[in-house]
């Protein structure tokens, strides 16, 4: 506490007054009615930077600072004349030192009869406070500006929930003006069936949280919003962040659509396909992959497989993934794959196309069926070029035969003209000779005649033998067994060689042409023994194996080797006979060797003929 | 009386023969035919006891037209007169059911004498022919059991040992020192001759047959699948 310096010139201004100052944070100068400063507190001091008995005593315009910098003096004058004075606010420089923006308040003095005794100054340094309110001035026009200029919809809404404020980002979204806005709720601009308040009373009671709404326009255009609400960001305020996503919803949807429309052409590609990424190693790692894909290749074929584990054991089909590249941009190659569905071989035409530096898609067309397809016709064409092959070679055969057939006909026919001609005419002639000399006078007719009756049988019996060579009656009438056996006989008389006979399950009739072919084969190779085995003996079997008829000839005799061919000078009667067989969709065996005999086998399948029921 | 049907295509020999059984007392000719297709009806119908009937008849052939006749009317004997001396047409008729065997060229008794003995219930072969040598032609073409393995020749025999043991057609063709065009024709004809179908049959064939080995012995080669 300072002590007053006791002046008699010092008026007495009351303790109050003096405790008032004392106590007071605010400076306060007192002077009198000369003006000169006559009391200064404590905080007159420190504001001033003056002791106080410097300020007392001395004319308050220089007690402040020398010169009056503050301008103080119409202040103390006006005080004095009794006038109110408003508040004035002044800069106050020390040295040295930031100056001090200070607000001086000066007010008359009277005392209890009303006379003006001098006057009071109240000096406040509001340099915090005013720096408080340029630093607001500032932040409030950044916050404006922010606030201005954000793209963000930005409303503020009271706690009634009425907009207190709107950006111009919000009117324009808004579609509204910003004092109609501030008229309205919170939820009135909802879209049909969007409950804006409620959204709104949602999001303020959950916090920080991201909604979805719609709003509509007043020109009928709807827009899509996400907001965010943050609560008492300023006491009763609240503030909400709108932003228009409806292009972007919009677009996410038709992302959406496309995605989904690229899904199902992806996996309804029946064709397996597969991404792979290029990554900055060089590694191809896999990023796609459709269903088909996975079916043939297997479990493995999904995203984050390598190549390399699903293609290691193929490594010709890693270099082809590899090998592309920009200026390879498709490669095309065949190959074959085990299909892991079901262990099937495919048969697969793989391409490789480039789509950008780090993408490569792959995909594989199934051609296992085009070039089963393909071969198969390819094989059919083979076929069917063998079977024209063969038809023409059996064609050729057939015109082979049917010349030697016609060959045979003629030279049997010549055979017979000669026989017939040749013996029968000339013995019909000795007959018919013989009878005319029983007309001639002194003949022996009775002789005669019973000469010519055994002549005539004789004849008969060459007529016989020449029909049986012609066409054996007996083998149409009675079958191949009677007739073999009774050309066995004939031939056993007229050749003296012993023919041994025997069948088995063959007396029964076969298909015509086999029963000729059997008979002719058997009569040529019993002529064959007479002539060229040199021995007495011959054996002939007729046997019948489930439906095939087997005619065997059999000597012990000279033979020949078999294996070396035919027989020179038995060529051709072997042939013939094998031609015999053919024709009668047979085959001839013969098997000899020199010294040991020959055996000649005919054997005709299907040779049973189907007696008539 | 004797009541006869004749069948023949020859009118001639017909008239002649008509001629020499009716001189004969006891024998009427109740019936003439010559073409095999009405011989049974006719026979049906006149119910002759004795049938003469030609082989070498046309329109079914004397032998089919004696089994019909046998079918349709089993108590009308059959005497068989024919050109025909072979024993075979005997044995043939015989077995089919004529009684009676002539040769056209026989003496005219001869027919007689078989119409009195068939109708007396007997057989009769005219000679040359006789009851032997119908019986040996009989014998000589019996059918005879035969084995299948008897069939095969001596190199079959050998071509089917190696191919039981499994051997391809080209090595049986180097063992046995032939083309193999031959050693597949007698692998066929072999199969053919015993009856079996393919190599598991033949394999089957042999060791029934103790061709092969069963125990200890080399195994066949499995059949191919």
């Amino acid at each position: 506490m300072r002590r007053m310096t006791a002046a008699a010139t010092r008026p007495a201004f009351g303790p109050c007054l003096e405790v008032l100052a004392r106590n007071c944070d605010d400076a306060i100068l007192v002077w009198d009615t000369a003006g000169t400063c006559r009391l200064a507190n404590a905080a007159a001091e420190r504001l001033t930077g003056r002791p106080e008995r410097d300020l007392t005593g001395r004319a308050l315009r220089d007690a402040v600072s020398a010169g009056d910098p503050l301008n103080l003096s119409p202040c103390v004058e006006a005080t004095l004349r009794g006038e109110t004075v408003p508040e004035v606010e002044r800069e106050l420089r020390r040295d040295g030192e930031v100056p001090v923006a200070v607000r001086v308040r000066c007010s008359t003095m009277r005392d209890g009869t009303g006379a003006i005794v001098g006057g009071v100054a109240v000096l406040r340094d509001f340099s915090p406070e005013r720096r408080a309110e340029a630093a607001c001035r500032v932040s409030e026009r950044a916050r404006s500006a922010v606030f201005d200029a954000a793209l963000d919809a930005i409303v503020v809404v009271d706690a009634d929930g009425r907009y207190a404020d709107a950006n111009p980002a919000a009117c324009a979204l808004l579609g509204r003006s910003r004092e109609e806005i501030l008229r309205h709720w919170v939820g009135d601009f909802g879209a049909p069936g969007w409950d804006g308040s409620l959204a709104y009373h949602d999001a303020l009671s959950g916090g920080v949280r991201r909604r979805h709404h719609r709003i509509v326009r007043p020109d009928g255009t709807e827009r899509d919003l996400e907001f965010e609400v943050r609560r008492e960001f300023l006491p009763g305020l609240h503030l909400g962040d709108f932003r228009d996503v409806t292009e972007e919803t919009a677009a996410l949807a038709a992302l959406r659509v496309s995605e989904n429309r690229f899904r199902a052409l992806f996996e309804g590609i029946p064709a397996p396909v597969v991404v792979f990424r290029r990554g900055p190693d060089g590694r191809l790692v896999v990023v796609e992959a459709n269903r088909a894909a996975a079916s043939v290749g297997g479990p493995r074929v999904r995203p984050g497989t390598g190549a390399e584990e699903l293609l290691g054991h193929r490594p010709e089909l890693i270099s082809l993934l590899r090998a592309a590249g920009p200026d390879r941009p498709a490669a095309q190659e065949e190959f074959e794959w085990r299909s892991a569905a079901d262990g099937r071989t495919l048969r697969l035409r793989g391409f490789v196309c480039f789509v950008a530096p780090d993408l490569i898609v792959a995909f594989a067309e199934d051609v296992t069926a085009q070039r089963a397809a393909e071969s198969e016709r390819s094989s059919l064409l083979d076929a069917e070029r063998a079977a024209r092959a063969a038809a023409e070679r059996a064609e050729a055969r057939y015109r082979r035969l049917a010349r030697r057939v016609t060959e045979i006909l003629e030279s049997e026919r010549a055979t017979l003209a000669r026989g017939l001609h040749d013996e029968l005419g000339q013995e019909l002639t000795a007959l018919r000779m013989r009878l005319e000399r029983a007309a001639l006078p002194g003949a022996d007719a009775p002789a005669i005649a019973a000469a010519s009756a055994d002549h005539a049988t004789e004849l008969l019996a060459r007529v016989r033998d020449l029909s049986s060579a012609l066409r054996p009656q007996m083998l149409d009438d009675l079958g191949l067994v009677a007739a073999v056996v009774w050309s066995a006989r004939r031939f056993a008389a007229a050749t003296g060689v012993e023919v041994d006979f025997e069948q088995h399950a063959a007396d029964r009739r076969f298909l015509p042409e086999i029963e000729l072919a059997a008979y002719r084969i058997v009569q040529e190779a019993l002529t064959n023994v007479a002539r060229h085995s040199g021995t007495a003996a011959a054996r002939v079997r007729l046997w019948v194996r489930g439906a095939d008829l087997f005619a065997e000839v059999a000597d012990a005799g000279r033979g020949f080797d078999s294996e070396a061919g035919d027989e020179p000078g038995r060529a051709a009667g072997l042939a013939g006979m094998r031609e015999r067989a053919e024709l009668a969709g047979g085959t001839l065996a013969v098997e000899s060797s020199p010294g040991r005999g020959t055996v000649v086998t005919a054997a005709f399948p299907d040779a049973v003929r189907e007696s008539r029921a | 009386m004797i009541r006869i049907v004749l069948a023949d295509d020859h009118h001639v020999v017909r008239a002649g023969i008509r001629a020499l059984l009716e001189s004969e007392p006891g024998i009427e000719v109740v019936g003439e035919d010559f073409d095999g297709l009405t011989v049974e009806s006719l026979t049906v119908s006149l119910r002759p006891d004795v049938l003469v009937l030609d082989v070498a008849l046309p329109g079914l052939g004397g032998l089919e037209v004696l089994r019909r006749v046998k079918r349709s009317s089993p108590r009308v004997r059959v005497v068989m007169l024919t050109m025909h001396s072979d024993e075979g047409y005997v044995a043939a008729a015989l077995r089919s059911g004529a009684v009676g065997y002539v040769l056209k060229c026989s003496p005219p008794g001869e027919l007689v004498r078989a119409l009195r003995a068939v109708t007396e219930g007997g057989r009769y072969i005219a000679p040359p022919l006789s009851a032997q040598s119908v019986d040996e032609w009989a014998r000589r073409t019996a059918d005879a059991a035969r084995d299948p393995l008897d069939t095969l020749t001596a190199r079959e025999r050998e071509a089917l040992h190696l191919a039981a043991e499994g051997l391809s057609n080209p090595e049986i063709a180097r063992r046995l020192g032939i083309s193999v065009r031959t050693a597949e024709a007698h692998r066929a004809s072999v199969l053919r001759k015993l009856g079996v179908r393919n190599q598991a049959e033949l394999v089957r064939f042999a060791v029934e047959r103790s061709l092969l080995p069963r125990d200890g012995g080399p195994l066949p080669a499995p059949p191919a699948p």
